[in-house]
Protein backbone atom coordinates (compact mmCIF):
# COMPACT_ATOMS: atom_id res chain seq x y z
CA UNK A 1 0.00 0.00 0.00
CA UNK A 2 1.38 3.45 -0.51
CA UNK A 3 1.81 5.92 2.15
CA UNK A 4 1.90 9.65 1.45
CA UNK A 5 0.72 11.45 4.36
CA UNK A 6 2.37 9.17 6.92
CA UNK A 7 5.81 10.26 8.95
CA UNK A 8 7.36 9.72 12.49
CA UNK A 9 6.56 12.21 14.98
CA UNK A 10 9.18 10.72 17.46
CA UNK A 11 10.95 7.59 18.74
CA UNK A 12 12.36 6.47 22.12
CA UNK A 13 14.84 3.80 23.04
CA UNK A 14 15.90 2.41 26.44
CA UNK A 15 19.46 0.84 26.78
CA UNK A 16 19.39 -2.93 25.25
CA UNK A 17 20.64 -5.10 28.13
CA UNK A 18 20.07 -8.00 30.65
CA UNK A 19 18.32 -5.09 33.07
CA UNK A 20 18.17 -6.96 36.51
CA UNK A 21 16.86 -4.37 38.08
CA UNK A 22 13.86 -3.20 35.88
CA UNK A 23 10.70 -5.29 35.65
CA UNK A 24 9.52 -5.62 32.17
CA UNK A 25 6.55 -3.07 32.71
CA UNK A 26 8.66 -0.50 34.13
CA UNK A 27 11.36 -0.64 30.89
CA UNK A 28 7.98 -0.27 28.51
CA UNK A 29 6.57 2.37 30.76
CA UNK A 30 10.29 4.27 30.24
CA UNK A 31 9.92 3.73 26.08
CA UNK A 32 6.20 5.02 26.16
CA UNK A 33 6.94 8.22 28.28
CA UNK A 34 9.98 8.91 26.65
CA UNK A 35 8.56 9.00 23.19
CA UNK A 36 6.14 11.37 24.96
CA UNK A 37 8.51 13.79 26.08
CA UNK A 38 10.39 13.72 22.40
CA UNK A 39 7.33 14.55 20.86
CA UNK A 40 5.99 17.23 23.62
CA UNK A 41 2.89 15.63 24.24
CA UNK A 42 0.92 13.66 26.61
CA UNK A 43 -1.06 10.37 26.08
CA UNK A 44 -4.24 13.02 25.14
CA UNK A 45 -3.13 14.00 21.72
CA UNK A 46 -2.67 9.85 20.91
CA UNK A 47 -5.61 8.14 19.09
CA UNK A 48 -4.92 4.40 18.65
CA UNK A 49 -2.19 2.31 20.79
CA UNK A 50 -0.29 -0.85 19.36
CA UNK A 51 1.77 -2.99 22.06
CA UNK A 52 4.36 -5.63 20.90
CA UNK A 53 5.93 -8.35 22.81
CA UNK A 54 6.84 -11.71 22.11
CA UNK A 55 7.63 -12.93 25.90
CA UNK A 56 5.16 -10.58 27.62
CA UNK A 57 2.93 -12.33 29.88
CA UNK A 58 -1.31 -11.76 29.09
CA UNK A 59 -2.72 -8.46 29.45
CA UNK A 60 0.24 -6.96 30.40
CA UNK A 61 0.30 -4.47 27.71
CA UNK A 62 -2.96 -2.95 28.79
CA UNK A 63 -1.31 -2.95 32.27
CA UNK A 64 1.30 -0.84 30.80
CA UNK A 65 -0.31 1.60 29.01
CA UNK A 66 -3.03 2.26 32.09
CA UNK A 67 0.51 3.78 33.42
CA UNK A 68 0.61 6.33 30.97
CA UNK A 69 -2.67 7.22 31.27
CA UNK A 70 -6.61 6.46 31.04
CA UNK A 71 -7.93 8.01 28.22
CA UNK A 72 -10.06 5.49 27.25
CA UNK A 73 -7.44 4.55 23.73
CA UNK A 74 -7.96 1.23 21.88
CA UNK A 75 -4.83 -0.49 22.69
CA UNK A 76 -4.10 -3.70 20.43
CA UNK A 77 -1.61 -6.38 21.81
CA UNK A 78 1.04 -7.72 18.83
CA UNK A 79 2.99 -10.52 19.20
CA UNK A 80 4.86 -11.75 15.76
CA UNK A 81 8.05 -13.26 17.14
CA UNK A 82 10.93 -10.92 16.73
CA UNK A 83 9.06 -8.68 14.15
CA UNK A 84 6.46 -7.23 16.65
CA UNK A 85 7.94 -4.03 16.80
CA UNK A 86 7.72 -3.54 13.05
CA UNK A 87 4.31 -5.34 12.87
CA UNK A 88 3.07 -2.44 15.84
CA UNK A 89 4.59 0.57 13.75
CA UNK A 90 2.90 -0.99 10.56
CA UNK A 91 -0.42 -1.05 12.55
CA UNK A 92 -0.05 2.43 14.03
CA UNK A 93 0.86 3.32 10.19
CA UNK A 94 -1.92 2.20 8.92
CA UNK A 95 -4.33 3.64 11.20
CA UNK A 96 -3.17 7.13 10.78
CA UNK A 97 -3.17 5.99 7.16
CA UNK A 98 -6.62 5.50 7.09
CA UNK A 99 -7.78 8.40 9.15
CA UNK A 100 -8.74 6.76 11.97
CA UNK A 101 -6.90 8.85 14.08
CA UNK A 102 -4.02 11.63 13.57
CA UNK A 103 -1.20 9.98 16.18
CA UNK A 104 -0.55 6.29 16.78
CA UNK A 105 1.74 4.86 18.76
CA UNK A 106 3.45 1.86 18.72
CA UNK A 107 5.26 0.72 22.03
CA UNK A 108 7.66 -2.54 22.01
CA UNK A 109 8.84 -3.95 25.19
CA UNK A 110 10.97 -7.36 25.81
CA UNK A 111 12.55 -8.90 29.26
CA UNK A 112 14.44 -11.98 28.80
CA UNK A 113 15.41 -12.81 32.41
CA UNK A 114 11.78 -12.15 34.19
CA UNK A 115 8.63 -12.92 32.46
CA UNK A 116 9.78 -16.40 31.56
CA UNK A 117 12.24 -18.97 33.37
CA UNK A 118 13.43 -20.41 29.62
CA UNK A 119 12.13 -20.20 26.23
CA UNK A 120 11.68 -24.35 25.29
CA UNK A 121 8.90 -25.53 25.75
CA UNK A 122 7.35 -22.87 23.84
CA UNK A 123 6.25 -25.30 21.04
CA UNK A 124 5.37 -28.94 21.24
CA UNK A 125 7.94 -31.08 21.42
CA UNK A 126 8.79 -31.99 17.95
CA UNK A 127 9.02 -28.58 17.25
CA UNK A 128 11.43 -27.23 20.29
CA UNK A 129 13.48 -30.43 20.50
CA UNK A 130 16.17 -28.20 17.68
CA UNK A 131 17.98 -25.54 19.24
CA UNK A 132 16.50 -22.59 17.14
CA UNK A 133 20.65 -21.58 15.76
CA UNK A 134 20.56 -24.60 13.89
CA UNK A 135 18.13 -23.34 11.28
CA UNK A 136 20.03 -20.22 10.50
CA UNK A 137 23.11 -22.68 10.80
CA UNK A 138 21.92 -24.69 8.10
CA UNK A 139 21.30 -22.17 5.81
CA UNK A 140 24.53 -21.11 5.80
CA UNK A 141 26.07 -25.06 5.59
CA UNK A 142 24.17 -24.98 2.32
CA UNK A 143 25.04 -21.43 1.03
CA UNK A 144 28.95 -22.45 1.39
CA UNK A 145 28.64 -25.65 -0.37
CA UNK A 146 26.71 -23.69 -2.96
CA UNK A 147 28.75 -20.27 -3.14
CA UNK A 148 31.83 -20.99 -1.70
CA UNK A 149 30.88 -18.95 1.52
CA UNK A 150 33.59 -18.92 3.89
CA UNK A 151 33.44 -18.36 7.87
CA UNK A 152 35.74 -15.90 7.55
CA UNK A 153 32.66 -13.66 5.43
CA UNK A 154 30.28 -14.29 8.63
CA UNK A 155 33.33 -13.46 10.73
CA UNK A 156 34.24 -9.76 8.60
CA UNK A 157 30.49 -9.06 8.65
CA UNK A 158 30.13 -10.02 12.55
CA UNK A 159 33.22 -7.43 13.17
CA UNK A 160 32.03 -5.36 11.66
CA UNK A 161 28.64 -5.12 13.63
CA UNK A 162 30.24 -5.39 17.08
CA UNK A 163 32.61 -2.49 15.98
CA UNK A 164 29.74 -0.49 14.66
CA UNK A 165 27.71 -1.16 18.67
CA UNK A 166 31.13 0.54 20.14
CA UNK A 167 29.50 4.01 18.88
CA UNK A 168 25.89 3.00 20.17
CA UNK A 169 25.65 4.29 23.89
CA UNK A 170 22.33 2.29 24.23
CA UNK A 171 24.31 -1.08 22.70
CA UNK A 172 24.36 -4.34 25.21
CA UNK A 173 28.08 -4.70 23.45
CA UNK A 174 30.54 -1.99 23.54
CA UNK A 175 33.92 -3.82 22.83
CA UNK A 176 36.56 -1.56 24.31
CA UNK A 177 38.98 -2.80 21.44
CA UNK A 178 38.42 -2.99 17.65
CA UNK A 179 36.84 -6.31 17.06
CA UNK A 180 38.67 -8.09 14.14
CA UNK A 181 37.33 -11.50 12.31
CA UNK A 182 39.29 -13.29 13.61
CA UNK A 183 38.48 -12.97 17.52
CA UNK A 184 34.75 -13.74 15.95
CA UNK A 185 35.94 -17.22 14.35
CA UNK A 186 38.15 -17.61 17.76
CA UNK A 187 34.80 -17.37 20.14
CA UNK A 188 33.64 -21.19 21.27
CA UNK A 189 31.19 -22.51 18.27
CA UNK A 190 27.67 -22.82 18.89
CA UNK A 191 26.36 -24.33 15.58
CA UNK A 192 29.19 -24.85 12.72
CA UNK A 193 29.82 -22.54 11.10
CA UNK A 194 28.35 -19.97 13.48
CA UNK A 195 30.25 -18.88 16.35
CA UNK A 196 29.05 -17.33 19.45
CA UNK A 197 30.03 -13.48 18.39
CA UNK A 198 28.23 -13.91 15.13
CA UNK A 199 24.65 -14.86 17.19
CA UNK A 200 22.33 -11.73 18.71
CA UNK A 201 22.62 -11.75 22.34
CA UNK A 202 18.88 -11.98 23.58
CA UNK A 203 18.34 -9.06 26.44
CA UNK A 204 15.56 -6.85 27.26
CA UNK A 205 14.64 -3.50 26.18
CA UNK A 206 11.51 -1.55 25.45
CA UNK A 207 11.13 1.13 22.24
CA UNK A 208 8.34 3.29 21.24
CA UNK A 209 7.49 5.25 18.31
CA UNK A 210 4.91 8.07 17.21
CA UNK A 211 3.25 7.97 13.94
CA UNK A 212 1.33 10.73 12.53
CA UNK A 213 -0.25 12.63 9.62
CA UNK A 214 2.71 14.27 7.83
CA UNK A 215 0.68 17.84 8.53
CA UNK A 216 0.57 17.17 11.85
CA UNK A 217 4.56 16.44 12.15
CA UNK A 218 5.21 19.35 10.62
CA UNK A 219 2.74 21.74 12.67
CA UNK A 220 4.76 20.14 15.86
CA UNK A 221 7.67 20.28 14.77
CA UNK A 222 8.38 23.16 12.57
CA UNK A 223 11.60 23.97 10.75
CA UNK A 224 12.65 20.30 11.64
CA UNK A 225 13.24 17.54 8.84
CA UNK A 226 10.01 15.03 8.30
CA UNK A 227 10.89 11.51 8.46
CA UNK A 228 8.21 10.31 6.31
CA UNK A 229 7.10 6.58 6.37
CA UNK A 230 6.78 5.18 2.36
CA UNK A 231 5.61 1.96 2.69
CA UNK A 232 5.69 -0.73 5.48
CA UNK A 233 4.90 -4.54 3.97
CA UNK A 234 4.66 -7.74 5.60
CA UNK A 235 4.72 -11.17 4.36
CA UNK A 236 4.32 -14.64 5.76
CA UNK A 237 5.77 -17.97 4.11
CA UNK A 238 4.43 -19.74 0.58
CA UNK A 239 4.72 -22.93 -0.51
CA UNK A 240 7.60 -23.91 -2.08
CA UNK A 241 9.29 -27.83 -3.00
CA UNK A 242 11.88 -26.77 -0.47
CA UNK A 243 9.56 -25.79 2.17
CA UNK A 244 10.22 -27.18 5.75
CA UNK A 245 7.34 -27.88 8.00
CA UNK A 246 8.97 -28.73 10.92
CA UNK A 247 11.64 -26.96 13.21
CA UNK A 248 11.68 -23.31 15.09
CA UNK A 249 12.23 -22.19 11.34
CA UNK A 250 12.40 -19.01 9.76
CA UNK A 251 12.50 -18.55 6.76
CA UNK A 252 12.96 -18.83 3.83
CA UNK A 253 14.98 -15.98 2.82
CA UNK A 254 13.27 -14.99 -0.09
CA UNK A 255 10.73 -14.07 2.65
CA UNK A 256 11.99 -10.89 3.12
CA UNK A 257 12.64 -10.44 -1.09
CA UNK A 258 9.08 -11.18 -1.28
CA UNK A 259 8.47 -8.64 1.80
CA UNK A 260 11.45 -6.01 -0.26
CA UNK A 261 9.87 -6.26 -3.39
CA UNK A 262 6.27 -5.22 -2.58
CA UNK A 263 8.01 -2.21 -0.35
CA UNK A 264 10.07 -0.91 -2.63
CA UNK A 265 7.03 -1.03 -5.36
CA UNK A 266 4.63 0.87 -2.88
CA UNK A 267 7.24 3.41 -2.23
CA UNK A 268 8.37 3.96 -5.46
CA UNK A 269 11.97 3.61 -4.35
CA UNK A 270 14.70 0.78 -5.67
CA UNK A 271 17.63 -0.51 -3.20
CA UNK A 272 19.68 1.91 -5.26
CA UNK A 273 18.43 4.61 -3.49
CA UNK A 274 18.74 3.56 0.01
CA UNK A 275 21.91 5.37 1.97
CA UNK A 276 21.87 2.11 4.37
CA UNK A 277 19.62 -0.18 5.70
CA UNK A 278 19.06 -2.22 9.46
CA UNK A 279 18.93 -6.05 8.86
CA UNK A 280 18.02 -8.71 10.75
CA UNK A 281 21.31 -10.30 11.41
CA UNK A 282 20.16 -12.82 14.63
CA UNK A 283 22.73 -14.77 12.89
CA UNK A 284 25.28 -13.37 10.81
CA UNK A 285 24.73 -15.15 8.08
CA UNK A 286 20.83 -13.71 7.14
CA UNK A 287 22.75 -10.68 6.86
CA UNK A 288 24.85 -12.00 4.27
CA UNK A 289 21.39 -13.97 2.38
CA UNK A 290 19.55 -10.14 3.01
CA UNK A 291 22.01 -8.24 1.27
CA UNK A 292 20.98 -10.01 -2.23
CA UNK A 293 17.05 -10.52 -1.17
CA UNK A 294 16.76 -6.68 -0.39
CA UNK A 295 19.10 -6.04 -3.88
CA UNK A 296 21.87 -4.37 -2.27
CA UNK A 297 24.14 -6.32 -4.67
CA UNK A 298 22.88 -8.83 -7.26
CA UNK A 299 22.79 -12.70 -6.49
CA UNK A 300 26.09 -14.12 -6.19
CA UNK A 301 27.72 -11.31 -5.23
CA UNK A 302 26.92 -10.60 -1.44
CA UNK A 303 30.53 -12.40 -0.45
CA UNK A 304 31.87 -9.52 -2.53
CA UNK A 305 30.16 -6.82 -0.51
CA UNK A 306 31.35 -8.72 2.65
CA UNK A 307 34.64 -9.10 1.37
CA UNK A 308 35.28 -5.12 0.35
CA UNK A 309 33.75 -3.64 3.43
CA UNK A 310 30.86 -1.53 1.48
CA UNK A 311 28.25 -2.04 4.06
CA UNK A 312 30.46 -1.02 6.64
CA UNK A 313 30.29 2.60 8.16
CA UNK A 314 31.75 4.64 5.15
CA UNK A 315 30.90 2.12 2.35
CA UNK A 316 28.76 1.75 -0.35
CA UNK A 317 25.38 1.22 1.51
CA UNK A 318 26.34 0.41 5.33
CA UNK A 319 23.91 -2.13 7.15
CA UNK A 320 23.61 -1.79 10.44
CA UNK A 321 25.52 1.42 11.91
CA UNK A 322 23.76 0.77 15.49
CA UNK A 323 25.49 -2.54 15.63
CA UNK A 324 22.66 -4.70 14.41
CA UNK A 325 21.12 -7.75 16.61
CA UNK A 326 24.60 -8.78 17.20
CA UNK A 327 26.16 -6.01 19.02
CA UNK A 328 23.59 -3.68 19.60
CA UNK A 329 21.09 -6.92 21.14
CA UNK A 330 17.93 -8.26 20.24
CA UNK A 331 15.21 -7.33 22.61
CA UNK A 332 13.08 -9.47 20.21
CA UNK A 333 9.42 -7.54 20.30
CA UNK A 334 11.24 -4.33 20.52
CA UNK A 335 14.15 -4.97 18.19
CA UNK A 336 12.35 -3.52 15.45
CA UNK A 337 11.27 -0.66 17.01
CA UNK A 338 15.10 0.40 17.93
CA UNK A 339 15.88 -0.04 14.32
CA UNK A 340 13.27 2.76 13.70
CA UNK A 341 14.81 4.83 16.92
CA UNK A 342 18.38 4.67 14.82
CA UNK A 343 16.60 5.02 11.31
CA UNK A 344 15.10 8.46 13.12
CA UNK A 345 18.43 9.78 14.64
CA UNK A 346 20.07 8.66 11.46
CA UNK A 347 17.63 10.42 9.20
CA UNK A 348 17.69 13.64 11.07
CA UNK A 349 21.57 13.59 11.07
CA UNK A 350 21.74 12.69 15.07
CA UNK A 351 23.86 9.75 15.32
CA UNK A 352 27.23 11.37 15.96
CA UNK A 353 29.77 9.14 15.54
CA UNK A 354 27.96 6.31 13.80
CA UNK A 355 26.30 9.17 11.58
CA UNK A 356 26.14 8.20 8.04
CA UNK A 357 26.61 10.95 5.54
CA UNK A 358 23.87 12.60 3.97
CA UNK A 359 21.43 9.54 4.77
CA UNK A 360 18.17 10.50 3.63
CA UNK A 361 16.54 7.22 2.59
CA UNK A 362 16.94 4.09 5.00
CA UNK A 363 15.53 0.54 4.84
CA UNK A 364 14.14 -1.69 8.21
CA UNK A 365 13.47 -5.18 8.16
CA UNK A 366 13.02 -8.19 10.29
CA UNK A 367 11.70 -11.73 10.03
CA UNK A 368 10.17 -13.00 13.51
CA UNK A 369 10.19 -17.06 13.99
CA UNK A 370 6.75 -18.80 12.68
CA UNK A 371 7.39 -17.02 10.59
CA UNK A 372 7.10 -13.32 9.07
CA UNK A 373 8.77 -11.10 7.51
CA UNK A 374 8.70 -7.11 7.24
CA UNK A 375 10.06 -4.35 5.50
CA UNK A 376 9.76 -0.34 5.88
CA UNK A 377 10.94 2.27 3.76
CA UNK A 378 11.46 5.59 5.56
CA UNK A 379 12.86 9.05 3.94
CA UNK A 380 13.65 12.44 4.95
CA UNK A 381 11.99 15.05 3.26
CA UNK A 382 14.60 18.28 2.35
CA UNK B 1 7.70 -51.71 28.27
CA UNK B 2 6.33 -49.54 25.19
CA UNK B 3 8.15 -47.08 23.04
CA UNK B 4 6.49 -43.95 23.05
CA UNK B 5 7.14 -40.82 20.50
CA UNK B 6 8.32 -37.87 22.03
CA UNK B 7 4.71 -35.94 20.06
CA UNK B 8 1.99 -37.89 18.57
CA UNK B 9 1.68 -37.75 14.63
CA UNK B 10 5.10 -37.24 13.54
CA UNK B 11 6.37 -41.24 13.61
CA UNK B 12 5.28 -44.57 13.41
CA UNK B 13 7.05 -47.13 15.62
CA UNK B 14 7.21 -50.72 14.06
CA UNK B 15 6.44 -53.78 16.27
CA UNK B 16 9.11 -55.85 14.86
CA UNK B 17 12.78 -55.02 16.35
CA UNK B 18 13.83 -55.25 12.52
CA UNK B 19 11.42 -52.83 11.09
CA UNK B 20 12.47 -48.87 10.48
CA UNK B 21 10.00 -46.86 11.54
CA UNK B 22 7.64 -44.93 9.32
CA UNK B 23 7.16 -40.83 9.01
CA UNK B 24 3.79 -40.13 9.23
CA UNK B 25 2.66 -37.30 6.53
CA UNK B 26 0.13 -36.71 3.60
CA UNK B 27 -0.50 -36.66 0.40
CA UNK B 28 -3.06 -35.16 -1.82
CA UNK B 29 -5.15 -36.98 -3.87
CA UNK B 30 -5.53 -33.98 -6.03
CA UNK B 31 -2.05 -32.66 -6.87
CA UNK B 32 -0.42 -35.75 -5.49
CA UNK B 33 1.97 -33.23 -3.45
CA UNK B 34 3.13 -35.42 -0.15
CA UNK B 35 4.18 -33.66 3.04
CA UNK B 36 5.29 -34.66 6.21
CA UNK B 37 3.92 -33.86 8.65
CA UNK B 38 0.18 -34.47 8.66
CA UNK B 39 -1.72 -31.70 6.95
CA UNK B 40 -5.27 -30.43 7.02
CA UNK B 41 -5.33 -28.81 3.38
CA UNK B 42 -2.93 -29.29 0.44
CA UNK B 43 -0.46 -26.48 0.84
CA UNK B 44 0.14 -26.30 -3.25
CA UNK B 45 -3.52 -26.50 -4.42
CA UNK B 46 -5.63 -25.98 -1.34
CA UNK B 47 -7.41 -29.37 -1.52
CA UNK B 48 -8.98 -30.42 1.59
CA UNK B 49 -9.11 -34.53 0.07
CA UNK B 50 -5.54 -35.28 1.68
CA UNK B 51 -4.71 -39.50 2.43
CA UNK B 52 -2.56 -40.29 5.32
CA UNK B 53 0.84 -42.17 4.26
CA UNK B 54 3.19 -43.66 6.03
CA UNK B 55 6.81 -42.30 4.81
CA UNK B 56 10.09 -44.55 4.02
CA UNK B 57 12.34 -42.53 6.03
CA UNK B 58 15.29 -42.77 2.94
CA UNK B 59 16.87 -39.57 1.46
CA UNK B 60 19.48 -37.64 0.62
CA UNK B 61 21.25 -34.59 2.87
CA UNK B 62 20.69 -31.25 2.03
CA UNK B 63 22.31 -29.57 4.74
CA UNK B 64 23.88 -30.12 7.88
CA UNK B 65 25.17 -28.81 11.49
CA UNK B 66 26.84 -29.89 14.49
CA UNK B 67 25.24 -27.97 17.05
CA UNK B 68 27.06 -27.66 20.37
CA UNK B 69 24.44 -27.56 22.66
CA UNK B 70 22.22 -30.40 23.85
CA UNK B 71 19.41 -31.83 22.54
CA UNK B 72 16.16 -30.83 24.08
CA UNK B 73 13.08 -33.09 24.71
CA UNK B 74 11.13 -30.01 26.76
CA UNK B 75 13.90 -28.84 28.82
CA UNK B 76 16.37 -32.22 29.68
CA UNK B 77 19.39 -32.29 27.90
CA UNK B 78 21.00 -35.51 26.61
CA UNK B 79 23.56 -34.83 23.76
CA UNK B 80 25.15 -32.77 21.48
CA UNK B 81 24.36 -33.53 17.55
CA UNK B 82 23.96 -33.09 14.46
CA UNK B 83 21.08 -31.90 12.06
CA UNK B 84 20.34 -31.82 9.01
CA UNK B 85 18.11 -31.01 5.90
CA UNK B 86 17.06 -34.05 3.93
CA UNK B 87 15.31 -34.50 0.95
CA UNK B 88 13.11 -37.92 1.55
CA UNK B 89 13.04 -39.81 -1.98
CA UNK B 90 8.81 -39.63 -0.88
CA UNK B 91 8.79 -36.22 -1.46
CA UNK B 92 9.15 -33.74 1.42
CA UNK B 93 12.09 -31.91 2.72
CA UNK B 94 12.63 -32.18 5.99
CA UNK B 95 15.09 -31.42 9.09
CA UNK B 96 16.06 -34.05 11.38
CA UNK B 97 18.86 -35.13 13.81
CA UNK B 98 21.61 -37.19 12.69
CA UNK B 99 22.76 -40.67 14.61
CA UNK B 100 25.30 -39.76 17.09
CA UNK B 101 27.79 -41.99 15.24
CA UNK B 102 27.29 -40.13 12.01
CA UNK B 103 30.92 -38.94 12.23
CA UNK B 104 31.49 -36.15 9.85
CA UNK B 105 28.40 -35.92 7.03
CA UNK B 106 28.79 -34.59 3.71
CA UNK B 107 26.28 -32.63 1.86
CA UNK B 108 24.66 -35.13 -0.95
CA UNK B 109 25.35 -38.87 1.31
CA UNK B 110 22.48 -41.02 1.85
CA UNK B 111 21.32 -41.04 4.92
CA UNK B 112 18.00 -43.36 6.54
CA UNK B 113 15.54 -43.48 9.45
CA UNK B 114 16.02 -44.90 12.42
CA UNK B 115 15.38 -44.55 16.03
CA UNK B 116 16.63 -43.05 18.79
CA UNK B 117 15.78 -43.86 23.01
CA UNK B 118 15.92 -39.91 24.29
CA UNK B 119 14.94 -41.33 28.45
CA UNK B 120 13.39 -44.53 29.65
CA UNK B 121 10.80 -43.84 32.66
CA UNK B 122 10.98 -45.86 35.98
CA UNK B 123 8.51 -48.70 34.41
CA UNK B 124 10.45 -48.68 31.29
CA UNK B 125 8.64 -47.17 29.15
CA UNK B 126 11.14 -45.25 26.14
CA UNK B 127 10.69 -41.99 25.02
CA UNK B 128 11.55 -42.30 21.50
CA UNK B 129 12.59 -40.02 18.46
CA UNK B 130 13.90 -40.50 14.97
CA UNK B 131 17.38 -39.50 13.55
CA UNK B 132 18.87 -40.37 10.30
CA UNK B 133 22.10 -42.17 10.06
CA UNK B 134 24.61 -43.22 6.65
CA UNK B 135 22.07 -45.39 4.62
CA UNK B 136 25.08 -48.43 4.67
CA UNK B 137 25.46 -48.48 8.22
CA UNK B 138 23.75 -50.86 10.85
Amino acid sequence: MKLDNVALLATAMTPFGKHPNKTLAELAVDAGLGVLREAGLDLRSVGEAYVASMLAPPMLGLHIMKQIGLTGLPVIAIESGSASGLIALREATYAVASGRCEVALALSYEHVMRPLGGSGGMMPGYESLMASPASFALWASRRMHERGTRQSHLGKLAAKNWNAARNNPLAIYRADHVVTAEEVLASPMVASPLTQMMGAPLCGGAAAALVASTDFVRRSRPNELVVRLLSTETVTETYDPGWIAVGPSVGPPEMTGAAARMAYESAGVGPEDLDFALVHDSWINEELEYYEQLGLCRPGDAEKLADEGATALGGRIPVNPDGGLVARGHAIGASGLAQIHEAWLQLRGRADKRQVTGARTALATLVGGGSVANVTLLQCDG
Amino acid sequence: MTKIAIEPGFLSIPDGSNDLPKLLGSRCTDCSTVFHPQRRVCLKCYSQLLNDVSLDGSGTLYACTHVNMKLRPGQRTTREYWVGHIDLDAGPRIQGILAPDIGTPEIGMRVTIALETLQVDGEGNETVVCHFRREDSK
